[in-house]
Parts: structure tokens; C-alpha cells; sequence
């Protein structure tokens, strides 16, 4: 029997779709961690223009490079939300003016529909932990690094109330991307908003 | 010489044999009404007969006559039905041996095709009953449904999953107010609604998608017992804790026939929890190849619905175009199997099945018999009138007499 929850990395045609290959593990290891979700022990890689994009619920898709969607990529992320998928896009760059988020836009506004402001009270930041300031603050945002900006919220695609694609500015694939043993040496577990992204994928 | 008393006496005896002369013409005429038989009444019908000329013909059938009967009645049988999907709705189930017209008190709605059918008319208000004409060529039958059950609200019990995220998000797209208990860790659930124990308060249905507590399992073995519903799917067929609810636990699992969803039946392509035969009470409802899929069954006052097929979230995803739309109405039904349904009369101005009921009352259609058409009376008045004067006489002669 499949597990409940398999953590899938889209692949895209343009770009560096994997440029945090250790976000998986990261993210697997703290929903393992903390519920009793059913999960794969390791991640998966689907082809954006793939019918298989329509097994996994819940891709993450990231990168730095500028991206451009082939058509059939853009029906089948189309198809993909309308159906009851979520697409979680990060900018690798942590820069608004950067070419990934740029042509990111585009793309998500021309394949689904135009990216709004989440508000910070929205469901997702309590779907487990409790984010009362809504998206949690990186590293990358603190030390000024890409945009030199600390982004208040994170922006989303709605289909009704509930959330087709999620954009991060934030750089959570920089803040996740490293071996999920040496999570130990944290005060604080940072992957904690990958958990409530997952259960709120799996629960609304 | 004659005396008047020897006059009166030749009179009385006159008298008398007159009354037994008449006497013996009636008894010979009640005796040729016998031989010629009862009364024949032959209708000819251009559609069904109303329900009071049927009743009247019936009334002479019960009074000896003879009623026979035939025409161009087309054979209908329909019935009517308030249901919720999860909205108030109408099922029109019609069987006719000619194409069907249905109409209500606005016009025509629909035309159902000959052999065996089922209309589905969402209603437009909380209307406690309507009535429906169904017309095959110039046969009508009147149906009037009853009023539908009230409105449901449904709680989900599972674990957090794709599936249990689906069947939720199905059964809202489908109108159905959803209140949802998913576990999530040992100590936390996620919870939507007020209440998360079943309640025949606040629910009409149960769904259970996996594995529950024995104390969840006697909260919902009190609820259906109680008149609630209860869906079991997936793997929740092999619950223990369940077992005093299921019909047909689950024997096995079938891996999918298809791997994909393209051009092939979507049922085909998810795995199967397949049941065991259901007890006595119980009645299979689909099948795939030998294995049990679907079964129906009561316990107490309620009604608990079994689904083999898990996995059903596949078939919104990864399905073929409509397959949303397909997955959310076969969840809606599969739900609104184990709806409880308030017992109902049949509505005293119903008409469903015409033919039936001319049948039942009359007999077959068969030729007319031969027969008098009427009846008059086997003594007429002027006989019985005489008999009773010949008598009278011949008692006030006697009295003349002297004789007593």
C-alpha cells in the first residue's frame, strides 16, 4: 500500500528545479517527527509536465534561474490546482527583483491565476504549530542577504478558501536545505512551518 | 238456492287459488332470471379509468355482476421519492413499456425511455410533497412524494491522509455539511464543526475511512442503533473494533486491475478491500469480478453502508476530464445510501401504477361475455301487488264468514 504522504520535488523544463536537493529529507524527517502521518522515508521527483504531477497532492518546486513553463506544463499545473492540488513555489534567490521571481510571476499568473498576499491569521499558521505572526522569519531575511527585505507575508493563489498555489520570497529552500541529523544542533527546530504546510495540504 | 255465505265461500276459494296461481308465476319467473345468469358489463378503456370509475365497476364485480374489460392502457409503474443529495430532491423511478412523459403542476419536465428508469429532480424549495403526471400515450399515473428527510449533516472519522482530505472536500463541493474528526498524532486531531462524536442530534451520517477506538467504535455502534447512518470505506472494512457493525468484514486486499486512469473503468484502478458475504441481513450492492464491493446492511434502526474501494482520491486526481464532478457525485450517493429515511404512507391521492390496480381490481382485459346487459326485477310490482290483494280478500271473506 502506498504511504499517505510522499514529499515530491517538481521538475521543470527551464531552470534549476533542484537546487536544494536535502529540502525533502528535512521536511520528511519532521513530519515523521512530530505526527503519525503516514510518510515516504524518502522524496520523489515528478516531471511538472507529467500526468504524475496528479499523484502528489503537495509538489514543492523551487530555483534560482529564470523559469518558463512549456505549454504542457502550464495545462498540467493548470489541471493540477484545479483538482484539489497545492503547489508550494520558493524563490531560491530570497529576491524580488531576481529572475526566478520575476518570471516566476509570470508563469503562475498566466498557468493558475494571479498571486495574492496571504493574510498572517490564515489557517495555515495553525494547522499544527502556532505561527501567530504568520510566515516564520529565515536566516537569509535577518542577514540581508538577496532583497535585503524581511517579507511580512507569503502570497497565494485561492480556489474558493482554500490555497491552489503558495509563494514563498522567504528562502525557506536555503533555510531547510541541510542534512536532517544535523537538526540537533538547533535551539530552535526551523523546518517546524514545512510540518504546518504539510497538514494543512492534507486537511484542507 | 245458493246462499250469500255459500257465495262468499266460491269467492274465497277463487281468491285463494288465484294467490297460488300467481305464486307459481313468480317462482317461474325468478326461476328464468336464475337460468339467464347475472348481468354482464363490458368497458372499453382509452387510458386508465379513473381511480372512481374503477372502483364503481369494482362494486358491481363485488355485487355478482359480471364486469369484464379491455383498451389501450399502457403499462406504468412509477413511484416518488423525497431524497437529499445532500439538497431536497425528488427520485421519479419509473418502469413503462412505451416512452414516458413526466410533468408536474408548471409542464412537462422530462421524458424517460421505456423499460426501467429513474429520474433525479432537484427540488426547488423545502416544498413538504409535490405531485407528478406521467403520461404514456393516454395512460396517466399520479405520484406524490412525501416530504424529504431533514438535513444532513455528516461527520468524518479518519486519519489525516489524501483520502480523508478528498472525501471532505467531495462531499462539501456536493452541498453536504461535513464535520470532520482526523487524527494527526497520538494526542492531536484536527477537528472541523462542533461536534466530533456522533451525535443523532446533529448527524445523519457516519463515515468512517480507517481503523478506530473501541470507544469511538461504541459511540458509533450507539449512533446507528440509534437510527444514524454509517459508511465504513477502504480499510476501515478490516477495523476489529468495528466488527460488531459490519455485514461483511474485509477479507483481503485486490490490488488496482489498472494502473491508470485512462479509458478504463475508474473503480478498476483502485485497490479493493474485498468483503466477506454478508450475513442475513445484509445484501451485496456491487461487485468487481468475485469480490464484493459494495454491501448494504441494518443494524438497529440504522442503515451501515460498506465500501471495498479505497484510494478514491486517486480517481479526482488522476482520473480523466469530469472525473472531480464523478468522484464527488459517487461519494454523494454512496452517503446517501445510509441517509436515514423517515417511514412514510403512500399518499392516498397517488396514482402510480394504473394498470396494476385496474388489474387487481378488475381482472385481466379480456372480451366481452355474453349476457343480459341489465337486470329487472324477478317479481314485478303488479304481480306481488295481486298476490297481496287475492290474499286480502280471501282473509276478509272469511272474516265475512264467520271462519276466523
Amino acid at each position: 500500500m502506498m504511504p499517505d504522504f510522499t514529499f515530491a520535488t517538481a521538475q521543470y523544463d527551464s531552470g534549476d528545479w533542484d537546487s536544494a536537493p536535502l529540502v525533502a529529507a528535512n521536511v520528511i524527517d519532521s513530519v515523521a517527527r512530530y505526527t503519525t502521518i503516514d510518510v515516504a522515508p524518502t522524496g520523489t521527483i515528478v516531471p511538472l509536465g507529467s500526468r504524475d504531477l496528479l499523484k502528489y497532492p503537495l509538489v514543492y518546486l523551487t530555483g534560482h534561474l529564470p523559469v518558463r513553463f512549456s505549454e504542457v506544463e502550464r495545462r498540467t499545473l493548470r489541471d493540477y490546482c484545479a483538482r484539489g492540488g497545492l503547489l508550494f513555489v520558493d524563490d531560491h534567490n530570497h529576491d524580488v527583483d531576481g529572475q526566478f521571481h520575476r518570471t516566476a510571476w509570470e508563469e503562475l499568473a498566466a498557468a493558475v491565476g494571479p498571486l495574492g498576499d496571504l493574510p498572517n491569521d490564515h489557517a495555515l499558521y495553525k494547522s499544527f504549530f502556532q505561527f501567530p505572526d504568520g510566515p516564520p522569519t529565515t536566516s537569509h531575511e535577518l542577514n540581508g542577504w538577496g532583497d535585503n527585505l524581511v517579507h511580512k507575508h507569503l502570497q497565494a493563489v485561492l480556489r474558493g478558501d482554500r490555497i491552489a498555489v503558495l509563494y514563498s520570497s522567504k528562502d525557506y529552500s536555503s533555510e531547510w536545505n541541510y542534512h536532517p541529523d544535523n537538526k540537533r544542533f538547533l535551539s530552535v527546530d526551523n523546518t517546524k512551518f514545512g510540518v504546518n504546510l504539510v497538514v494543512y495540504a492534507l486537511t484542507r | 238456492m245458493r246462499s250469500p255465505a255459500d257465495a262468499r265461500s266460491d269467492l274465497e276459494s277463487a281468491a285463494r287459488l288465484a294467490a297460488v296461481a300467481l305464486l307459481a308465476v313468480a317462482l317461474w319467473r325468478l326461476a328464468v332470471v336464475a337460468a339467464a345468469g347475472a348481468p354482464a358489463h363490458h368497458a372499453t378503456f382509452d387510458g386508465a379509468p379513473s381511480a372512481r370509475t374503477r372502483d364503481s365497476l369494482a362494486a358491481l364485480a363485488r355485487a355478482g355482476e359480471v364486469v369484464t374489460w379491455d383498451g389501450g392502457v399502457s403499462s406504468i409503474a412509477a413511484m416518488a421519492e423525497g431524497v437529499r443529495q445532500p439538497g431536497p430532491a425528488v427520485r421519479l423511478s419509473v418502469v413503462a413499456d412505451s416512452v414516458v412523459a413526466a410533468s408536474d403542476a408548471l409542464g412537462l419536465l422530462d421524458s424517460l425511455n421505456a423499460g426501467g428508469s429513474t429520474l433525479t429532480l432537484v427540488a426547488g424549495g423545502e416544498e413538504e410533497s409535490a405531485s407528478f403526471t406521467l403520461a404514456a400515450g393516454s395512460t396517466r399515473a399520479v405520484v406524490t412524494s412525501r416530504e424529504t428527510p431533514a438535513p444532513a449533516r455528516l461527520l468524518v472519522i479518519a486519519r489525516v491522509s489524501w483520502e480523508s482530505k478528498f472525501v471532505v472536500a467531495a462531499l462539501e463541493e456536493a452541498g453536504w455539511a461535513v464535520d470532520t474528526r482526523l487524527k494527526l498524532a497520538d494526542t492531536i486531531s484536527v477537528a472541523q464543526g462542533s461536534a466530533t462524536t456522533p451525535s443523532l442530534a446533529r448527524h445523519s451520517v457516519v463515515v468512517v475511512l480507517d481503523s478506530v477506538t473501541a470507544a469511538d467504535a461504541a459511540a458509533i455502534a450507539r449512533f446507528v442503533r440509534g437510527g444514524g447512518g454509517l459508511v465504513i470505506s477502504g480499510r476501515a472494512n478490516a477495523s476489529r473494533a468495528l466488527g460488531a457493525l459490519v455485514a461483511a468484514r474485509s477479507e483481503r486486499e485486490i490490488p488496482p486491475e489498472s494502473r491508470a486512469f485512462i479509458e478504463v473503468d475508474p473503480l478498476t484502478a483502485l485497490p479493493l478491500h474485498a468483503l466477506a458475504a454478508p450475513g442475513a441481513d445484509g445484501f451485496v450492492l456491487e461487485s468487481r469480478g468475485t469480490a464484493r464491493a459494495l454491501v448494504a446492511s441494518r443494524e438497529g434502526n440504522g442503515r451501515v453502508v460498506q465500501s471495498g474501494y479505497g484510494d478514491t482520491w486517486r480517481w479526482r486526481m488522476e482520473g480523466e476530464a469530469g472525473s472531480v464532478e464523478a468522484h464527488r457525485r459517487w461519494w454523494s450517493r454512496l452517503v446517501a445510501l445510509a441517509l436515514p429515511t423517515p417511514a412514510t404512507a403512500p399518499s392516498a391521492t397517488s396514482e402510480g401504477a394504473p394498470l396494476a390496480a385496474l388489474v387487481h381490481t378488475l381482472g385481466e382485459s379480456r372480451e366481452a361475455v355474453s349476457g343480459p346487459t341489465q337486470r329487472g326485477p324477478a317479481i314485478p310490482l303488479w304481480l306481488g301487488a295481486s298476490i297481496l290483494l287475492l290474499l286480502l280478500a280471501e282473509w276478509v271473506l272469511r272474516r265475512l264468514r264467520g271462519v276466523s
